[in-house]
């Protein structure tokens, strides 16, 4: 790749990067994971109460809370542009996602199978924190390498989801407490991720166009 | 190297200009955005973008519809058919070329 072929792909790059630029898709992700992990640690009469309004309002806060942010902050200080992802790239995250869905549901029907044995649980149990190191991979490799400080998130977050096992929880809750680590841990980081923005950028004034 | 050079000499001029080409390639990745994003991308001031931005519209590569987000006036600018065509055969050449 030539030196004017890279520059021309960081152009073409810099949509896409655009969106997450205010941490509202990290944000978004924190509120959902760390709401989960709220509400599978409220009492279990409390939670059968609670339960549909609660999946309602973590639904309605990740969609427009995001869009909130955006419309209020992001479109009036740097402006708007609707990025599309590529065919390929769509195809991926869909091949990728639907991959992730059948291990998930392979998994949990060998487990029930199983009676829930010690192998179905320790299975489980490893499968806890490889979930949250493969999204902390994925932090690290997608920003945490252009910004430094994401290092500060990144690493927590891989290292405290690893060590949830040894805590020696039942499954359930060994799943709760990763959620609430990484819900967390991505919720600092979106928090983090807008406020630098609003430091750095300005609004322009009212006669910019 | 003749055909290099034949490569080089048949290269979109407009799409060329190491500002244009900016504000095409910000274009070919999204389906459209405003004046004020492509500022904030380009670096450059209101009086230079809109000038490129009228040479790329003069061209048929950029479609320019002037429009209202609330109370605010948006500029929301689009890369044409044509412009995207122009913008992949300029990457074409210019792979050929160098």
């Amino acid at each position: 790749m030539t030196q004017a072929d890279k520059q021309i792909a960081d152009y073409l790059a810099r949509p896409a990067r655009y969106a997450n630029i205010d941490g509202t898709g990290e944000m978004a992700v924190g509120v959902f994971l760390t709401g989960a992990a709220v509400y599978y640690s409220l009492p279990p009469a409390l939670r059968r109460i609670v339960w549909a309004p609660w999946v309602a309002l973590l639904l309605l806060v990740c969609h427009y809370l995001p869009r909130a942010i955006k419309r209020k902050i992001t479109y009036r200080r740097t402006g708007y542009v609707a990025y599309v992802p590529k065919k390929t790239a769509r195809i991926r995250n869909m091949a990728a996602a639907a991959l992730l869905v059948a291990l998930t549901s392979a998994g949990l029907a060998l487990a029930i199978r199983m009676g829930w044995k010690r192998g179905a649980l320790g299975a489980l149990y490893l499968a806890c924190p490889a979930w949250a190191i493969a999204i902390a991979s994925a932090y690290a490799y997608q920003l945490a390498r252009r910004e430094r400080w994401r290092w500060l998130i990144a690493l927590p977050m891989a290292i405290g989801s690893a060590l949830v096992p040894a805590l020696g929880l039942p499954w359930w809750d060994t799943l709760q407490v990763t959620f609430g680590i990484v819900g967390v841990c991505l919720l600092l980081s979106g928090i983090i991720t807008l406020v630098l923005y609003i430091r750095r950028t300005h609004a322009p004034e009212p006669e910019a166009e | 190297m003749n055909e290099q050079m034949r490569s080089l000499s048949g290269i979109d001029r407009v799409i060329h200009e190491p500002g244009r080409l900016m504000i095409t390639a910000l274009l070919f990745a999204a389906e459209k955005a405003d004046f004020l994003y492509l500022l904030h991308e380009t670096g450059m001031n209101k009086g230079t973008l809109s000038s490129h931005l009228s040479r790329l519209e003069e061209a048929g590569y950029v479609g320019i519809e002037k429009t209202f987000r609330g109370k605010i006036p948006q500029t929301l600018l689009t890369l044409t058919a044509t412009g995207r065509r122009a913008f992949e055969e300029y990457r074409g050449k210019m792979r050929d070329a160098l």
